[in-house]
């Protein structure tokens, strides 16, 4: 990851001194396919295409790969676009005459039939043909990719694919597709067409799909897939030959600290800070150890606007804690001069107080609520106090329930018998009560006790006044469902930062402009000085600056022995070529140099 | 219509009928690749015995290493899905000859030779579809003229041809085998230069067609390509 930077800005410097017009039929340009099989990345082919003839060559597979074309290297040359003309497997190199009269004499000799309608293969290094088939163009591979490249190879037209290694090849010929198929082409961006080739000329069978090939609107071949999906070809850059990278070993382990260290601290910033004037450099050796001093200055943790920063600040002073809040929640506060503040009005305050009670109970105004109680009364405190209040003799008051046909306390006055009704008693007793004013019963019912004796349980309802702390939380719990989207019950008064206060005909949460600002530097500062934390520096230190921003210090430690390595496996993980062409990093001294051959950098239009 | 000409017109059509009966041989389940052998004509030498013997053992031995060697080649590469066979045709008295070297059938086999030479790839095909077979693999001495100068010492090497023709690409493969006159006079020395290109000869075959075989689409779904396909 680290060395990607440093290379890819030291090929941005080589390529941009050779930036092309695109065009792509050019000579000496080579084109670099990955090889894929069994879709596993496997080895790379290189075809150059020179004046009217090409060179490849494969690296990473082998014949026991069984790719149908494969030669380590090949040459060929080619008229009219496409008619291979000669050809060299390794080395093995043959000529194709396509007219008898061409070709060396003596050929007649060896051919059967009517010869004026043959190709010949010839082996110039024995004088004798090696095969002879119907005249059309002889291809290899690397002759459809050049073909369709500069689009001399034909939909529909047959063609004799002659590899090296067999001693005769297959006719085939293409078809364009009517779109490119899923299966083959989901992954090529700027895939424009696909071609199906297809294999014939099997008496007695069905033609047969090899391959496609999939091109751009220039008809560059982007992807050579097998039908049966054992192989495949990748189009990884087109290049005019192989430059060298060359770069200081030591220069390059500084760069990759660096990287290496910013990337950290991107990380330990949450990936969500912006750092400037950054400044890494050697503070001291001791042996393999190499010590680093850092110091910068990073901003950017909130990202918020204020809006957003109120709503988290109203939300965490509610909560208590620092909880996520949906952004779309600050969209309901209002603002003004002093700060952001959202509102809920009397009437929705009243109503969702009413809803604690039984409909009816509350005035219209929430002025005042009629609330029930329960009261239990003994038979003893009921006697003695209608004994008192009606003149009964001690001792002979009774309760005869209504079980019994009545619902009265009965005693003897003077001798004669009176009967109380048990309600006018209970009204008159609660009347008695000065702790209980302004209570009627609404229910009332006699339970045994204890032998013949009864306790009245007694329902009570009785007007109050509103308590205005009761409105304030009903009105703290719908302000609190604006803010946080969470309708819990909290508190709201008292808070830091946060008012509460009863405005005309509602009630308003708020929080001032100035608190906000202190908020959104915290917040910097908290994450600031964690992000310093986790650097894994020797003493990090993190200081506030004006504004969001901070200023972070300190010192790294790294192993030299182990930079190197990682410098080296970064630039064998990022140039793959370099593995897949069998080639060493030069180590010169500290000057370290590699062939390679780019990607698509001379083609800044293009696509792929 | 020159006679030679119509002469082959009813031998390719003669076999064609064949080749039509074989197919059906094919549809109910032959599932082999078969590469079919031919003789070379026995090569003569006016008046010299002792060379035409020496031809007359060449051209038995180069058929039957075929034979001894087809085996051995197919166990080396693991394939056994090819068979060898002898090639036959029904020649112009309408019998039908197998084109190996025995005096009976040198007629058929000169008749083959000269049918191949006068139509190559259109009478190959058709012997190939008599026949079932996917190749065909026969040998030819050079023409005349080198055979007497190579006996007369005017020239120091004989090259024996010997031919491929694949009937999937219509294709004719050459293939030599230079004789000079000292391995006439060794005959185990000669035999194993032959052992040898025939060999590589069949590995070359083999090789080629396994290589380049792509099985049809099935039509169930699953790839058209054999496995064991390079395809």
């Amino acid at each position: 990851m680290i060395a990607k930077t440093v290379f890819l800005s030291l090929m941005a410097v080589l390529m941009a001194s050779q930036a092309l017009a695109v065009n792509y039929g050019k000579d000496d340009l080579t084109y670099k396919y990955y090889i894929d099989i069994n879709s596993q990345s496997k080895g790379m082919l290189t075809v150059t295409k020179e004046q009217d003839s090409f060179h490849s060559e494969y690296f990473g597979v082998t014949a026991e790969d069984r790719l149908p074309f494969y030669s380590r290297k090949k040459t060929g040359s080619y008229r009219d676009g496409v008619y291979a003309t000669s050809l060299s497997f390794d080395g093995d190199a043959f000529d194709i005459y396509y007219e008898k009269d061409k070709a060396p004499k003596g050929v007649d000799e060896y051919l059967r039939g009517d010869s004026s309608q043959k190709a010949i293969v010839w082996n110039p290094a024995t004088g004798r043909p090696r095969l002879s088939f119907d005249r059309i163009p002889a291809v290899t591979l690397e002759n459809i990719l050049l073909g369709m490249l500069n689009r001399s190879f034909k939909v529909g037209e047959y063609y004799y694919l002659l590899e090296g290694a067999k001693n005769a090849g297959l006719r085939l010929y293409c078809e364009k597709e009517e779109s490119i198929p899923a299966e083959a082409g989901s992954d090529v961006k700027c895939g424009s067409a696909s071609y199906l080739f297809k294999r014939t000329n099997v008496p007695g069978e069905p033609d047969v799909p090899l391959f496609r090939v999939i091109v751009n609107k220039d008809n560059v071949p982007l992807k050579v897939v097998s039908n049966s999906g054992r192989w495949g070809l990748r189009l990884g850059g087109i290049s005019q030959g192989v430059q060298t990278v060359e770069f200081d070993q030591n220069s390059a382990l500084v760069i990759m600290a660096q990287k290496d260290f910013r990337s950290k601290a991107l990380r330990a910033a949450g990936n969500k800070a912006d750092f400037s004037d950054f400044d890494f450099k050697i503070t001291s050796q001791n042996g393999d150890i190499v010590n680093y001093g850092f110091q910068f200055k990073a901003s950017g943790f909130v990202f918020e606007d204020d809006r957003g920063l109120a709503v988290r600040l109203l939300a965490e002073r509610i909560h208590g804690y620092r909880a996520s809040v949906d952004s779309g929640l600050a969209k309901s506060l209002e603002d003004d001069s002093r700060g952001y503040y959202v509102e809920v009005e009397n009437d929705d305050v009243c109503d969702e107080y009413r809803k604690s009670y039984s409909s009816g109970k509350v005035d219209k105004r929430c002025a005042t609520v009629i609330k029930e109680r329960s009261l239990t009364v003994p038979q003893e405190e009921l006697n003695k106090f209608a004994a008192r209040a009606y003149g009964c003799d001690p001792g002979s008051l009774k309760y005869k329930g209504a079980w019994m046909g009545s619902d009265k306390l009965i005693c003897t006055s003077a001798g004669s018998e009176q009967k109380i009704e048990l309600q006018a008693a209970l009204e008159a007793y609660l009347a008695a009560r000065a702790d209980i004013k302004g209570a009627t019963i609404k229910d009332y019912e006699a339970y045994e006790a204890f032998g013949d004796r009864y306790d009245f349980k007694l329902v009570l309802e009785q007007q109050e006044a509103v308590n205005s702390r009761e409105l304030d939380y009903e009105a703290g719990k719908l302000l609190t469902a604006k803010v946080t989207g969470k309708p819990y019950a909290s508190k709201v008064q008292g808070l830091k930062d946060v008012q509460f206060q009863k405005i005309g005909d509602g009630y308003r949460l708020s929080v001032d402009r100035q608190a906000v600002a202190r908020y959104r530097s915290d917040l910097s500062v908290a994450a600031c000085k964690q992000m310093a934390a986790g650097l894994g520096a020797k003493s990090p230190m993190a200081t506030d600056l004006p504004g969001d921003a901070c200023q972070v210090s300190g010192e790294i430690s790294r192993n030299v022995r182990e930079a190197v390595k990682a410098l080296e496996a970064s630039i064998y993980g990022e140039y793959i070529d370099l593995k897949l062409m069998g080639k060493t990093i030069d180590k010169n001294r500290n000057i370290w140099s590699f062939d390679y051959l780019s990607g698509f950098e001379g083609f800044k239009d293009a696509c792929y | 219509m020159p006679a030679i000409n119509r002469t082959a017109l009813v031998l390719v059509c003669a076999l064609c009928l064949l080749g039509a009966l074989a197919s059906s041989a094919d549809a109910v389940g032959e599932k082999y690749k078969y590469v079919g052998f031919a003789s070379m004509s026995n090569p003569q030498v006016e008046g010299n015995r002792a060379w035409n013997q020496r031809f007359s053992d060449l051209t038995k031995a180069l058929f039957d290493i075929k034979y001894s060697s087809f085996t051995r080649v197919a166990n080396k590469l693991s394939l056994s899905g090819f068979r060898p066979k002898t090639l036959s045709i029904t020649s112009e008295d309408g019998d039908e000859h197998m084109l190996r070297p025995h005096p009976d059938n040198y007629k058929a086999i000169d008749e083959f030779h000269e049918q191949v030479g006068a139509m190559g790839e259109v009478y190959l095909s058709g012997v190939c579809m008599a026949n079932s077979a996917n190749v065909l693999i026969f040998d030819e001495m050079p023409p005349q003229y080198k055979i007497d100068d190579f006996v007369a010492d005017s020239m120091d090497l004989l090259d024996v041809r010997i031919y491929a023709y694949y009937k999937d690409s219509n294709t004719i493969g050459y293939d030599f085998l230079d004789l000079d006159k000292p391995v006439f006079k060794d005959y185990s020395r000669l035999k194993k230069m032959m052992h040898a290109k025939i060999i590589q000869v069949l590995e070359d075959v083999m090789v080629n067609q396994s290589s380049l075989d792509v099985s049809v689409d099935p039509g169930d779904g699953t790839p058209a390509s054999a496995p064991a396909s390079d395809w």
